[in-house]
């Protein structure tokens, strides 16, 4: 038995609408038909998950907010974001099974903390073309063809809060410094011995204590001793700045405290006081900040996007909770400029058109320093303490620091074996 | 040959037959995570000879260590090839192992035990601390080994490639240590572990055997570390610190150490159960260490006991043997 198709005039009428309507419907609901992959492969455990979790959480919210405005074109084609994400545990070879993960899942870029993250996927991402961001100046290597830094340079900026302290505090003359014993230390406080330098600071205790340090009364003691006019405990890991800075308190320090990130400031101000922290120096702003929108130009709607992370993640928003957006943000222009997820044809795109790094204009840098032109460098803030929390007070240009003070630099860099010719 | 022995070999090919289907049946992930799995074993294993002699060592992880700075050397600054590596890693660090026996083996028992903790710390600072050793930072860009003989070519790099590679090497070496344990030597080993006093008395150098315990073991320790190299690379001074001490000897525990099979038990399952919890995140650690807790409790005599009660009837096991620290095990492999 046979029916036939028949419509009625309202029917087609009806049946046109719609059909125009899905043809005409925003590119918000059309962009769920494609998805791209990005990856954040990152200690999900461990000390060092502190920095891990709140920068997937941040690309998650990133990816949130662009596919909710429509996701990424690409020559014409519209691709909703998807965060994948992977526990490296900050070892080498966990790191390793994930990057493998990533490619398994195709994913289009990866983003790792750096240090002991990146040590094992050099040559895995070679073979595999996996584009790969790092926050860690120490990683990049001329050999290393698919790595960028497209956010952070760490520790590249410090000079820059040496110079501005230098500018707050005349009267300072000596400092005492303190890091952990691994890649992370030892490159910070070459910047750091670098910086002093430049700005005539005396360094009169100057120390790395064992990475499974616990009890930190006498490492801060030894600081003291030298009686410092400053005290600069950096990078140390979030949970070794926390119990350092107590230390500090409780020893009766008096001076100012650098760090780089005071990620865990808020408890720090609890176990110590407003008043004790207050001037104290670091690099990563907050995006509640009023003047956050005017640093971070290159970010889009910084105090939207904090609203929408603490609105997810209640008391988890951290520094790195907006640098894998802010590297997101680079790679998309990437892409967009490209027209296609191809790492090659992406890094290409990116060299040719330097793009707005989250602090302003940028552009490839690093061969004298690291054998390779690739990290984004621009601008970079400077930010104090000011009643229990941080507020920008200077944005510096990076590498016209480091071309005024290239010779210090350098020399304190090869102290730590840092040079592409130093690398074992 | 007797029943036992026909399944345990049973056991063994079909092991190896599965172990061997792996490349074929799943991604470069789990290729890779396999061959991490093959190299814990190695590891296991050779750790259960110093177990043998009764004794428990924090120094094991460092001595896989020694093997993987040997390779990572001789790759990077002689371009060595993949056995010259192989042997050379053995080699150094069953000498450092010997070296640092004769301080060691003084001691005994839990005194031994942070003996080789503090060896091991030695040993880690050195690293460190020197430049020829990579400093904080070691060794990275370590290549994969390549083989051609004439226009026949096998890339290494490639996860299975270097999974068969891992896999033939790891066997060769479980097959030498199950024939040392079968031999007068593994029984002395045991006699030692069980009745020290009584094996001295008999005129056995229980020093001079447990030193040769210490040895081998570290031997095949460093076969393990030069595997540990070139599957990832890299080789960094954290890799082989505290905390990789005990998850071995957790997972020696865990698996069971009175016979052949229960540390290779335990490392597959504990491995495979750890990666197995990624989807649980950041409370991978608790759970993970809930249930180690719970089976230590509840199992103390490891999951060999998984096997050992299907295969010998209840009344004829020993009460009261554990496989702990607090209880010496007997061999009975």
């Amino acid at each position: 038995m046979s029916k036939s198709l028949s419509l009625t005039r309202r029917q087609a009428l009806i049946s046109a609408a719609a059909g125009t309507t899905l043809l005409a419907m925003p590119s918000i609901l059309r962009a769920a038909d494609k998805t791209v992959k990005v990856g954040a492969l990152v200690p999900e455990t461990g000390d060092l998950s502190l920095w891990g979790l709140p920068a997937k959480n941040g690309a998650e919210i990133w990816a949130n907010r662009l596919n909710k405005a429509g996701g990424l074109t690409v020559k014409g084609e519209k691709y909703s974001v998807e965060v994948v994400s992977f526990d490296g545990a900050y070892i080498a070879e966990k790191t390793l099974q994930g990057a493998r993960a990533f490619v398994d899942q195709d994913v289009k870029f990866t983003m790792v903390i750096g240090g002991d993250d990146w040590s094992a996927l050099q040559d895995f991402s070679n073979r595999n073309k996996m584009l790969t961001s790092t926050l860690y100046v120490s990683d990049l290597n001329a050999g290393a063809k698919y790595l960028i830094a497209p956010v952070e340079i760490h520790p590249f900026y410090f000079g820059l809060g040496v110079q501005y302290l230098r500018t707050t505090e005349p009267a300072a003359k000596t400092v005492a410094l303190c890091a952990q014993d691994d890649v992370t230390g030892r490159s910070s406080l070459a910047a750091w011995r670098a910086g002093f330098d430049a700005h005539d600071f005396q360094i009169v205790a100057d120390q790395y204590f064992d990475n499974s340090t616990t009890d930190f009364a006498p490492v801060v003691s030894a600081m003291l001793s030298a009686k410092p006019d400053v005290a600069c405990i950096d990078t140390t890991y979030p949970s070794v700045a926390l119990l350092l800075v107590e230390q500090l308190f409780t020893q009766g320090f008096k001076g100012k405290i650098l760090h780089a990130g005071f990620e865990l400031l808020p408890d720090m101000v609890a176990r110590t006081s407003k008043e004790f922290m207050e001037g104290s120096i670091a690099f990563f702003p907050r995006f509640d900040d009023p003047s956050i929108a005017k640093t971070a130009s290159g970010f889009d709607d910084p105090a939207g996007f904090y609203q929408d992370f603490i609105k997810a993640y209640p008391k988890e928003w951290n520094n790195t909770s907006w640098e894998f957006p802010a590297a997101l943000q680079v790679w998309k222009q990437g892409v967009e400029g490209a027209g296609s997820f191809d790492a090659d044809e992406v890094l290409a795109s990116m060299k040719a058109n330097p793009p707005q790094h989250i602090f302003g204009k940028a552009r490839w840098w690093g061969k004298e320093l690291f054998g390779a032109d690739s990290a984004l460098v621009g601008n970079w803030p400077v930010v104090a303490v000011k009643d229990g929390k941080v507020n920008i007070v200077d944005v510096g240009d990076q590498v016209a620091w480091y071309d005024a003070h290239k010779d210090v630099f350098l020399k304190r860099w090869r102290e730590e074996q840092l040079m592409p010719d130093q690398k074992r | 040959m007797d029943a036992r022995k026909k399944i345990g070999l049973s056991a063994a090919v079909l092991a190896l037959a599965a172990a061997a289907m792996i490349p074929a049946v799943t991604g470069d992930y789990y290729v890779s995570f396999s061959t991490e799995i093959v190299i814990m074993v190695l590891m296991l294993s050779s750790y259960r000879i110093v177990v043998l002699t009764g004794e428990w060592s924090f120094a094991h992880v460092v001595l896989q260590g020694v093997g993987a700075y040997t390779a990572a050397i001789l790759v990077k600054d002689w371009g060595a090839p993949f056995m010259v590596s192989l042997l050379a890693g053995a080699l150094v660090a069953g000498s450092v192992a010997a070296i640092l026996s004769f301080p060691l083996l003084k001691m005994r028992g839990f005194y031994f035990l942070m003996g080789t903790f503090g060896a091991a710390e030695a040993v880690r600072l050195l690293w460190r601390k020197f430049n020829y050793f990579g400093g904080t930072r070691g060794f990275s860009g370590i290549s994969p080994p390549f083989l051609r003989i004439g226009n026949f070519a096998i890339d290494f790099g490639h996860p299975a490639a270097f999974f068969y590679l891992a896999l033939t090497v790891c066997v060769v070496c479980l097959l030498i240590i199950w024939s040392i344990e079968q031999s007068r030597l593994g029984q002395i080993w045991r006699t030692i572990e069980q009745q020290d006093v009584l094996a001295q008395a008999v005129g056995i150098d229980t020093r001079r055997y447990r030193r040769v315990a210490f040895v081998i073991s570290a031997v095949f320790a460093g076969v393990a570390g030069v595997l540990l190299a070139y599957a990832f690379g890299t080789v960094t001074p954290n890799r082989f610190n505290l905390n990789f001490a005990l998850y071995l000897m957790i997972w020696a525990i865990v698996g069971g150490t009175r016979s052949f099979y229960g540390v290779i038990l335990g490392g597959i399952l504990l491995m495979g159960f750890d990666e197995s919890l990624r989807f649980a995140d950041e409370l991978r650690p608790g759970v993970y260490g809930v249930i180690l807790i719970l089976v230590m409790l509840f199992w103390p005599q490891g999951l060999e006991r998984l096997i050992g009660f299907a295969a010998v009837p209840v009344a004829k096991q020993t009460p009261g043997t554990t496989s702990g620290i607090a209880a010496p095990s007997k061999g009975d492999a």
